[in-house]
Parts: structure tokens; C-alpha cells; sequence
């Protein structure tokens, strides 16, 4: 799809690592790169449950020193700022994408918009907490010189899971 | 009163502070033309901008009830403070009633005009910095030298030196390891503090909602983590409604570092349940720009830093000659109009009214003709300095009297003979004496224009 | 046509030359130019530092003098005193209908010299037969007030024998701002500084406003460099045939 390549190269360009990976294969994918037996902090979404990732991974909500990866599924991704939104009241809900070193971002292609118009019209009120990650942690402030994981990951993995026709 | 003058000339000797405000302004200037290129309705964004910003001021008290409404509906706890020390008090007595000892922040400017930190100190309250480069300004004991780049006036080869005296870290100057003893650091703060603060970057009137925007993901960790969350913010950063955040977004981040889009953005619209969030509008002098009919375009200022990054003097000395917490163009209004005449009545002469500022800013606020009122005001009360008042009135004498200009031509001519070297004049007495001090001055003409003109058309 | 021309005071009192230069571009488009006798400066010297009553004085001066029906244009050599007259002599006057009226009638034919030439009179090349490697600073009240970007950049580039090099800080800048340079001189000096420094292999700094050249010329001069200053019309006349 094209909004996709179009979205896949903003990720890029915000420094994120950006895998296309089709609903099956998409668990071998996670194994692959987490690898397996790794203890990783999670957001439950029916996606991420409907893996069944409990007997690969040591699952957790609750977060501590030590743990490496973060997993979450995005609930939408904007184009125009090569972005994953994250719609989280909680702060469980909140910290898998900010605490870990790296943080493992699954988002569905069918969720990628536009625009953030595009976004906040599909949003009803009261509207929830909304953030937009455009990338892992940064800092530039010795210097200039730009240093990844300031406070939150080092790292942005995107894995798209494309749409089935 | 803030001495400008000397506090430049005294950045100007160290060129290595010159070096490093060059370079990061200059390095941000390319970025947000790289940035600009690739948002081709960029000018039509900032018009927008603008529109929405004009119609908060246009219709403020209304805009900022129905935020305290919505804002209340989500949860928050409201406050209004009418200046620094209400606001003060009441962030204290917040933090009191949580019986917190140590507050973990983010960047935020208004934070530092109402002076908070000392403040909360002298009650006993610890309050750490989180933002790397105001941790490290925090550390050392100074002020930011810049909006979105706090700490650019010091060198890695400082700030190790800094970290390894004053916090025990192994003394390295890589930037990444520096960077993450900080995150280290900090990490056990984020954890253990009872309390997060931070500021905002807009109000929306029409959900409620307050956004920050940065990319270290500090402020999520301030505004996330700590048991409860105090937002304090000045009463200015008021948008209409959540479908104008996105022209915002599209226009803060290129202006201010020439990112595309900040790392991160969040947009706050619940308090969750068990968490107390409370937003401090701070008015301190604000209402007083409203009713200002030429400062009031002031408060439409959305803190990029553009106008810093652009401006050759801000580009030479960075923030700390402002002696401000608001520095560069924007920050000489805004230090007038909050801090005073008295404090700030050199400011508005430190401009040569170049006009880039007004050229970059993303809400197209005209700086130049503000400062121009602003200086006006100044001479008005202060009645002009003595020796520059002579000058200009013999000048004004000079140029609108034909009898006077011709004698004074004359008189001044001969005279200069004196100060001639070959064809320059190297030295000058008195006021004119700081032309000459640097540079060579071209002397009058023999005759005027106006004289060989005659001369000619007469023969 | 007949055009009032409007030396300013610097070029009056400072350097004449231009004045005539000036004369003789216009007169070689067959301009009919006049001058008139007495002295004026539009004021900006004093309106810049807050002194807007002695500014007050030198506009209405001015307005005097050169509110004439019966010339086409006002022409003069420099960016920022036309533009001190378009966009600030309404400020200065707000309160003043009598005076106002006078400001809307100039405005719409006052114009600065290369202003003139490029936006009236359609100019694209100039016989000069200037010689040198040139390169141009753009001075702030004449690029971001009129809006004069590439028009002098365009003319010097279409005179046969220069050599027009660009420099880098073309649009920074020089540090002058009128009572600026007298109020910091330290700074101002090492913002003239940095901008000379910018400049390569070059024997001439040109410019539209004698302004920036006095203060860049002062620099230049006392830091002992081969670079000559000419305001822009002294190339662009050179070698034109004199009446």
C-alpha cells in the first residue's frame, strides 16, 4: 500500500527500525528479535493477546530495573509525522513505551492515518490521554551532539502488521 | 537594573561560549530549513497559527473559562495565581499537603520566572531538574542560555568536570556516557520523588487538555511516574480547540530545533483515578499584555526559540546577556513586560531591529515594532540620556534648519581636520569616541551634495 | 518622468558621489531628476533609539519638502531611510490626519534607487563598465522591508566585466543599527567583524544603504583589509555616459 511505504519511510527517517510483517509470521518475528525466554514488559491489546506470547516471553505489567524490552501495539500510526499514537490513561498502560531500553511497538496497517486531523476526528469526547512517539529518546543538549536514549529507549522498533486481503 | 551592555561584553571574551552559541543556533537554522522544505503549506500553516492565536486574545477571559470548565470536567484541579509569590504558595502548599520532600521536573519556563526552586528549597523541598540540559544548568548553579538548548554554553570537557566534582561520576567526556550517568541518575529520582511538575506548551479551551511536547521522554517520566503532577503554566498558552493543535505541532517543532516533529508528544485530557493532577495558570503581568493594545501581540508567543536562533546578536552571546529568563528578541518584550521598566529598561535597545525575527517567527509576532514602542516608552519616562539627547536634538537642529546645517556643516567639517588621519578618522572625543574605538570613521564631505549640485547647475 | 531625488543626509554630508552617480543612472533612462535645496533626513536616527518627538520634527520636515504633486517618483539611494518613510512615517503620525494624508501620497511613489530601476523602469542589465570581484550585503531594513532579495544581486551579476561572488552572511546583519553601534560598540564591532571575516576573495563590498557601508567600511579600514566599499549605484554607474 502506499500510505504504508510513504509511513515506513517517515519511521526512518525518525530513526526507527520499521519491519512489514504479515499476521503469521508476525509471532516468529517477535521470538527472532526478542528472543526467547526474555522478560518483557507489556501493554495487553487483543493483538499482543491473541499471540500467545506467554510461554515465549516472561511477560510482565509491572516494571523493573533489568527488564530490556518494552512491547506495546500502537493504536495508530500518522504518516505526515512518522509517528505512533498511543491512546494509555494508566501509567501501566503508559510506561511499556518509555521505561525499557528498547521498545518493541506493534502497530496494524490498517491504522495508519494520514494527518493528525485525520486522528482527532476519529476521536470521540471526553478524549483520552494521547501520546505521539515519533522515535526512541533523544537528547542533544551537550554539544549538539545527539545522543539516543536520554531517558526513555534507545531504541523505536516498528513492526507493521499488514492487512490481509 | 540588567546591564546588557556589560553582560555581552562580557560573553564576547569568551570565545568559546561565542563558538558554542554559533554553532548550535546556526546548526538549528539548517535544520529547520531542511525541515521547511519538505512542509510545502508551511506559510499557510503559520497563518492559521496566528488566526487561532488572535482569536484567544481576542476573546480571553471567555477562552480561559471554558478551559477551567473542561479542564475541571477531566479531573483536574484548577488553580489561578496572580503572580509569582500566589503562585509560589499555592505550588507549596500542594506539595505540602502530599508531604513531598523531593519534586522530579521538566523543562518549563514559567517555572523559572516565578522562581520556584530556591523558593521550594528554603522550604525544605528538593526539586531536580530533568531535562539534560537543565539538569546540568541545575548542577552547575547558573541559568539556561537557551529556550530549547539550556546548557549550550558550556563545553562537554565543563559539564564532565561538573558531574565528576559535584556528583561523583567517573570523569568522562563522551556525550553518551555523560548522558547516561544522567539518565541513571535520574532514574532513581523519577522512582523515589513524591511529586512531578512540569509545564505546558498548550492549554486546549475547547476539551480541557494540556500538551508538552519534547524528545528525552523526561516530562512523560515527570508527568508519570511521581503520585501526583503539577502543571504549571502561564495563562498565554491557550488555543481554541484540539482540531487546531495539529497546525501547532506542525509549526513548534521546526521552528524551534528544526526537527519535523518532537520525539514526543502528550496530550493530557484524564486524571487518572487515585492521581491528583493539578494545572497553576499563572497571570503574572499577562492580563497586564492584554490590555496593552502593542504588547498583547506578545503573548502569542509559542516558545520556539526561532527568534534566538536567528538573531545575530542572540547568535553572538547567547541567553545569558538577556540576564532573564526570557531571552533573544521575544525574550527582551517579555522580560519588560513581566519583570518591569526597572529591570528591563536597557533591554529593548539591544536589538540593531534587523527584522529576522519577525521574519521567522512561526506566529509572525512583529518584534521590531514592539521593541520600537518599547524603546519609546523608555525615553518617554527616563527622558532620554544626557549625552545621546544632545545628540539627536543637534541632529534634528542640523537636518531641518537650512541656516544651521550650513554652518554646522562647515564648523564640523573644518573641525574634523583635527581627528584626520590620511582619509579616516581614527579617534573621536566623548560620545562619538565608541564609534572609533573599533572603527574607522569616513569623514564629512568638503562640500554637500546639495552645495556641488548648485555649483554645477549654476555653471 | 520627473523625479525629486532624495539624497539623505549621509550621502549629502558624507559622500556626494553617490548623489551624482544616482543622477547620472536615472539620467541615462532619461529620468528628468531634481534636487531639492534644503537639507533633510527622514528621521529614523532618532525614531529607532524612542526619540519619536525629534523624529517627529525631521518627518514633518521632510514632508515638507518633498510632498510635490507634480514629480512622478521620489527616488532615493538607500533601503532603510525609504523604508523608515513607508512603514513607519504612519506610525509616527497616527495622530496626525493632516500629515497622514501627506504619507499616503508620497508612499505610493517613493522607491528606492535599484527599487526604481528593476520594479518601475524594467531593468535587467546595466551598461556598467565596472571591473572587480564584488560581492553584496544585503541590508536589513532594504531586504526584509521592501523585500528587495535578488533584484541587486541580479544586476550586478548581468554587468559584463564584474565578477559578482556572493557572500556567505549575505542577509546577516552588519551590526550598525543607527544608535546601536554607539550604545554597544563592542558588540557591534564583532558583529561587523564576523560578517567581514565571511568575506573571500574579494575587492569590493557593495551594498544599498551607505549605512552598513560607513560601518563595514570602518571595520574593514581599521582592520587593515583590501576590500574597497561602494554603495551599489557607484558600480552601477560606472562607465555610463554623464550628461
Amino acid at each position: 500500500m502506499e500510505r504504508t511505504e510513504r509511513f515506513v519511510k517517515e519511521l526512518e527517517n525518525n530513526d526507527c527500525e520499521v519491519h512489514v510483517v504479515d499476521r503469521k509470521s508476525l509471532k516468529e518475528n517477535l521470538v527472532n528479535y526478542i528472543g526467547k525466554g526474555s522478560k518483557v514488559f507489556y501493554r495487553p491489546s487483543a493483538l499482543i493477546k491473541s499471540l500467545g506470547l506467554r510461554d515465549i516471553f516472561e511477560l510482565t505489567e509491572d516494571f523493573h530495573e533489568g527488564i530490556y524490552f518494552g512491547l506495546s501495539e500502537a493504536d495508530y500510526g500518522i504518516v505526515y509525522s512518522g509517528g505512533l499514537v498511543e491512546l494509555a490513561n494508566t501509567r501501566e498502560e503508559k510506561l511499556p513505551s518509555l521505561l525499557p531500553e528498547v521498545h518493541v511497538a506493534l502497530l496494524r496497517e490498517e491504522n495508519i492515518v494520514e494527518d493528525f486531523d485525520d486522528l482527532f476526528s476519529r476521536l470521540q469526547k471526553p478524549l483520552p490521554d494521547i501520546t505521539f512517539i515519533t522515535g526512541p529518546s533523544k537528547t542533544a543538549d551537550i554539544e549538539k551532539i545527539l545522543v539516543r536514549g536520554a531517558h526513555g529507549p534507545r531504541k523505536l522498533i516498528v513492526f507493521i502488521v499488514a492487512n490481509e486481503y | 537594573m540588567i546591564d546588557f551592555r556589560k553582560n555581552a561584553d562580557r560573553i564576547l571574551k569568551d570565545p568559546v561560549v561565542v563558538n558554542a552559541v554559533q554553532r548550535a543556533t546556526l546548526h538549528a537554522l539548517k535544520k529547520r530549513e531542511e525541515t521547511i522544505e519538505r512542509i510545502p503549506d508551511f506559510e499557510d500553516l503559520r497563518d492559521r497559527a496566528r488566526l487561532a492565536k488572535e482569536k484567544v486574545i481576542g476573546d480571553f477571559e471567555n477562552y480561559l473559562k471554558l478551559f477551567k470548565k473542561n479542564a475541571t470536567e477531566n479531573g483536574f484541579i484548577v488553580h489561578e495565581a496572580g503572580d509569582a509569590e500566589e503562585a509560589r504558595n499555592l505550588i507549596l502548599k500542594i506539595l505540602k499537603a502530599h508531604g513531598a520532600r523531593t519534586v522530579v521536573s521538566s523543562k518549563s519556563m514559567t517555572q523559572e520566572e516565578i522562581e520556584i526552586n530556591p523558593f521550594l528549597e528554603s522550604h525544605g523541598i528538593k526539586k531536580y531538574e530533568t531535562d539534560l540540559g537543565e539538569f546540568i544548568v541545575q548542577v552547575a548553579g547558573q541559568r539556561p542560555s537557551h529556550i530549547t538548548a539550556p546548557a549550550i554554553h558550556l563545553t562537554r570537557k565543563e559539564i564532565a568536570r561538573l558531574f565528576s566534582e559535584k556528583l561523583g561520576m567517573n570523569y568522562t567526556e563522551d556525550p553518551e556516557e555523560i548522558t547516561n550517568f544522567a539518565r541513571n541518575f535520574l532514574r532513581g529520582k523519577y522512582f523515589k520523588a513524591d511529586a512531578g511538575m512540569s509545564g505546558a506548551n498548550f492549554l486546549v479551551a475547547d476539551t480541557g487538555s494540556f500538551v508538552i511536547v519534547e524528545n528525552e521522554g523526561n516530562a512523560r517520566m515527570s508527568t508519570t511516574l511521581p503520585g501526583v503532577h503539577i502543571v504549571v503554566t502561564g495563562i498565554e498558552k491557550l488555543i481554541p480547540s484540539i482540531m487546531d493543535l495539529p497546525v501547532f505541532l506542525k509549526i513548534l517543532a521546526p521552528s524551534s530545533t528544526g526537527q519535523r516533529q518532537t520525539v514526543y508528544t502528550s496530550i493530557f485530557s484524564r486524571a487518572p483515578e487515585g492521581r491528583e493532577i493539578h494545572i497553576v495558570l499563572i497571570d503574572n503581568g499577562r492580563r497586564r499584555m492584554l490590555k496593552d493594545p502593542i504588547l498583547r501581540e506578545a503573548l502569542m508567543c509559542i516558545r520556539c526559540g526561532g527568534c534566538s536562533n536567528v538573531c545575530p546578536i542572540f547568535q553572538l552571546v547567547g541567553g545569558h546577556a538577556y540576564g532573564s529568563v526570557y531571552s533573544g528578541p521575544i525574550g527582551i518584550i517579555w522580560t519588560y513586560a513581566i519583570f518591569g521598566h526597572e529591570v528591563a529598561k536597557e533591554l529593548p535597545f539591544a536589538s540593531t531591529l534587523c527584522g529576522a525575527c519577525r521574519e521567522i517567527c512561526p506566529v509572525r509576532i512583529d518584534i521590531p515594532r514592539i521593541l520600537l514602542e518599547l524603546r519609546r516608552r523608555v525615553v518617554e519616562r527616563e527622558g532620554g540620556r544626557p549625552g545621546e539627547k544632545i545628540l539627536i536634538n543637534v541632529w534634528a537642529g542640523l537636518m531641518t534648519e537650512p541656516f544651521l546645517n550650513k554652518i554646522g556643516f562647515r564648523v564640523a567639517s573644518k573641525v574634523q581636520t583635527v581627528f584626520k588621519k590620511g582619509d579616516k578618522i581614527k579617534s573621536l572625543p566623548s560620545v562619538l569616541s565608541s564609534w572609533t574605538k573599533f572603527k574607522d570613521l569616513e569623514p564629512l564631505a568638503d562640500k554637500t551634495f546639495r552645495e556641488l549640485w548648485k555649483e554645477r547647475k549654476g555653471s | 518622468m520627473k523625479v525629486l531625488l532624495f539624497p539623505t543626509c549621509l550621502v549629502d554630508h558624507i559622500k556626494p558621489k553617490i548623489g551624482f552617480d544616482t543622477v547620472k543612472v536615472l539620467k541615462h533612462y532619461g529620468v528628468e531628476v531634481h534636487v531639492p535645496e534644503r537639507p533633510a533626513c527622514c528621521g529614523q536616527i532618532a525614531f529607532n533609539v524612542g526619540y519619536w518627538r525629534e523624529a517627529r520634527k525631521m518627518a514633518s520636515s521632510w514632508l515638507e519638502i518633498y510632498d510635490q504633486p507634480e514629480y512622478d517618483y521620489i527616488v532615493a539611494p538607500s533601503g532603510s531611510c525609504v523604508h523608515m518613510i513607508r512603514e513607519n512615517y504612519e506610525i509616527l503620525f497616527k495622530d496626525d490626519p493632516e500629515k497622514l494624508t501627506k504619507v499616503r501620497r508620497i508612499k505610493p511613489r517613493l522607491f528606492e534607487l535599484v527599487e526604481f530601476l528593476t520594479r518601475i523602469l524594467k531593468v535587467k542589465k546595466i551598461p556598467s563598465k565596472f571591473r572587480g570581484k564584488i560581492t553584496y550585503h544585503a541590508s536589513c531594513h532594504y531586504l526584509r522591508g521592501l523585500g528587495m532579495k535578488s533584484e541587486p544581486g541580479d544586476l550586478l551579476k548581468n554587468i559584463d566585466g564584474a565578477d559578482f561572488k556572493p557572500m556567505e552572511l549575505e542577509e546577516t546583519c552588519c551590526g550598525f543599527g543607527g544608535l546601536f553601534s554607539l550604545k554597544f560598540p563592542e558588540l557591534s564591532f564583532k558583529m561587523a567583524e564576523r560578517k567581514v571575516k565571511s568575506m573571500e576573495d574579494v575587492e569590493y563590498l557593495t551594498s544599498a544603504d551607505l549605512s552598513c557601508l560607513l560601518n563595514l567600511g570602518g571595520v574593514l579600514s581599521r582592520m587593515g583589509l583590501p576590500i574597497r566599499p561602494l554603495h551599489i549605484v557607484e558600480i552601477l554607474a560606472e562607465g555610463l555616459e554623464d550628461d
